[in-house]
C-alpha cells in the first residue's frame, strides 16, 4: 500500500465519485466540488500565464507597443458587466469571431472538402467503390428538397443503413472509451494505492 | 423473461467490477493483433533519422489520462530510442503537466532538457493558437514552460515555422486536436501528422487518414497495447487488455440478454394483434 499522500487523497477521491452508482452522497458532492473549483482555479492560472507571456511581457519588457490592442480588446469584454457601457463588449467578441471563422474556413475549405473529396472520388480498389457508394449514399438520405420515389428510393434506403453502421461503431466505440477510463481508476487503485496489482 | 427485464443496476455494477478487476488481478493473456493503423503509425515514427525534430502535442488532461497517457508513454519511449528531439507543446490548459509527468515516466527523464527535448507549455485560442503556432512558433510560444525564452534553448535554434518540423504527434482526445492540425498545419506545410485520439474519436479522424492527411492513428486503450507491444515495452495498456475484452463481452451478454424479452414480447404481441385483427375481421362479416 503508498505511503504517498497525494496517492491516498486520489484513491479517496475515486472512490468518493464512484459512489456515485450507489447513490447521491455527500462523499461525492464534496468530490465533485473539489473537482469543479480545482479545474475553474487551474483555468484561471493557466489563463493568466498566457496572457502574462503573450502580450503582457513582450509589452513591458521588449516595448512592443502592438500588444495594447489585444490587452485593451480583453479587457473591453467586461463591459458587458456594466449596464450603461455592456453594448462596448460586441467589439472584442465581433473580432474574435471574425478571427475564428476566418481561420477555420480557411482550413477547413482545403482540409475538409478539397481533400476529402477528392480522396473519396480517388477509386483504387473495392474498398474505395464501396466507400464511394456508401457516401452518396448517405448523403442522399439528407437529400430533401424533392420526395425521392421509384427504383432510385433504395439509394437513401441503402444510406439510411450505412449511417445506422456508423452509429452502431460509434457507439461500441464509445463504450470502449468508457471501460478505458474505468479501468485506469481501478488499475490505480488496485496498482498505485493498495498495491495489490503486479 | 420479466426477469431478464429488471436486472437491478447494482448487480451490474458488481458484476462489471469483478470482470474488471478480476483480470487486473490475474492478467488471462488474451492475444492482442497489431491493427495496419498502429502499424503505419510505427512505421512512421521509426523512419525518422537521428535528430529529427517532433512536435508532440500534449493536448490531453487528467481526465482523459487513462486512456491518452498509455498512447503518449508508448511514443515517447520509441521516440528516445530514435535520438530524435521532441518539443513538447499543448493547446489544452492542463497540458503541460500532463508532458511533465511524461517525460519524467519514460527515457527522456535521461535527456537534456533544452537540447533533446523541451516542454514549451500551453497557448490558449484552440485552432487559431494552431495556426499561429503553424506560422511562428517561437513567436506563438515564447517562453517555455516555467518562463524561460524559448529561443534560449539550444533545440528551438532554427525552428521557425511548421515547415522545420519534421513530424507532429499529437495526443488529443477533443479539440483543438488532429482536424485542426491538418486544418491549420497539413494543408499548408504538409508536415507529416500522427495522431493518438480517444475510442470515441476514431470514426471522426479515420476519414483524415484515408485521404493521407493523416498518416497514422492510434485509437484509445487497444491503440496503446498495440504500440506498446511494437516497442517490445509492455505497459499499463496491455495489462488493461484482457479486462477490456471481458468487460465488452459482458456488454454483449448484457445487450442480448435485455432485448430477448423485447424481442419475443414483439413477437407475441404482433401474433396477438394479428389474431384480434382477425377475430375483428369475422366479426364484421357475420
Amino acid at each position: 500500500m503508498s505511503l504517498d499522500m497525494g496517492i491516498w487523497v486520489a484513491g479517496l477521491v475515486t472512490l468518493a465519485i464512484l459512489s456515485h452508482v450507489w447513490k447521491e452522497n455527500p462523499f461525492y458532492r464534496i468530490a465533485e466540488h473539489l473537482y469543479v473549483g480545482i479545474s475553474a482555479g487551474h483555468a484561471v492560472v493557466m489563463a493568466w500565464g498566457n496572457i502574462r507571456d503573450t502580450a503582457v511581457k513582450p509589452l513591458a519588457e521588449e516595448g512592443q507597443l502592438v500588444w495594447i490592442i489585444p490587452i485593451v480588446l480583453g479587457v473591453l469584454l467586461y463591459a458587458r458587466y456594466f449596464k450603461g457601457v455592456a453594448w462596448i463588449a460586441r467589439f472584442p467578441v465581433a473580432v474574435m469571431v471574425g478571427i475564428g471563422t476566418g481561420v477555420a474556413v480557411r482550413g477547413a475549405i482545403h482540409g475538409d472538402f478539397v481533400q476529402q473529396i477528392s480522396a473519396t472520388i480517388s477509386v483504387g480498389s473495392v474498398n474505395d467503390i464501396l466507400l464511394l457508394v456508401f457516401v452518396i449514399a448517405s448523403l442522399s438520405y439528407f437529400f430533401f428538397s424533392r420526395t425521392i420515389k421509384g427504383p432510385v428510393a433504395a439509394i437513401p434506403q441503402l444510406g439510411r443503413v450505412v449511417l445506422m453502421v456508423a452509429f452502431g461503431a460509434a457507439f461500441g466505440t464509445t463504450v470502449m472509451g468508457r471501460m478505458a477510463l474505468l479501468i485506469g481508476r481501478i488499475q490505480f487503485v488496485l496498482g498505485d494505492w493498495l498495491g495489490v496489482m503486479k | 423473461m420479466e426477469r431478464l427485464q429488471s436486472i437491478p443496476k447494482a448487480w451490474i455494477y458488481v458484476i462489471l467490477l469483478v470482470v474488471l478487476a478480476g483480470p487486473l488481478l490475474k492478467p488471462i493473456g488474451i492475444p492482442i493483433q497489431i491493427s495496419d493503423e498502429v502499424r503505419t503509425s510505427f512505421n512512421a515514427i521509426d523512419s525518422l533519422a537521428p535528430g529529427s525534430i517532433v512536435v508532440f502535442g500534449f493536448d490531453y488532461a487528467p481526465g482523459s489520462a487513462a486512456e491518452m497517457e498509455p498512447q503518449a508513454l508508448a511514443i515517447l519511449e520509441h521516440l528516445a530510442e530514435k535520438q530524435v528531439k521532441v518539443i513538447g507543446i499543448s493547446f489544452q490548459a492542463q497540458g503541460p503537466q500532463m508532458a511533465e509527468k511524461a517525460f519524467a515516466n519514460t527515457a527522456w527523464a535521461e535527456k537534456e532538457y533544452g537540447v533533446d527535448y523541451i516542454n514549451l507549455g500551453y497557448r490558449a485560442g484552440g485552432q487559431a493558437a494552431v495556426a499561429a503556432f503553424a506560422s511562428d512558433i517561437p513567436g506563438t510560444f515564447s517562453t517555455d514552460y516555467s518562463g524561460k525564452p524559448s529561443t534560449s534553448f539550444p533545440i528551438m535554434q532554427g525552428i521557425k515555422t511548421a515547415a522545420d518540423i519534421d513530424m507532429i504527434i499529437t495526443i488529443a482526445p477533443g479539440q483543438p486536436g488532429p482536424e485542426d492540425y491538418v486544418r491549420q498545419v497539413y494543408g499548408t506545410y504538409r508536415t507529416r501528422i500522427i495522431a493518438g485520439v480517444p475510442a470515441v474519436a476514431i470514426t471522426q479522424v479515420a476519414p483524415y487518414v484515408q485521404a493521407g492527411q493523416i498518416e497514422g492513428i492510434l485509437g484509445g486503450l487497444p491503440g496503446a497495447a498495440e504500440y506498446e507491444l511494437l516497442v517490445e515495452k509492455p505497459g499499463t495498456a496491455v495489462a488493461a487488455m484482457d479486462a477490456q475484452s471481458l468487460a465488452h463481452l459482458l456488454i454483449i451478454i448484457l445487450i442480448i440478454l435485455r432485448n430477448i424479452p423485447n424481442f419475443f414480447g414483439a413477437k407475441q404481441a404482433h401474433a396477438q394483434s394479428v389474431s384480434n385483427s382477425t377475430q375483428k375481421g369475422r366479426g364484421g362479416r357475420s
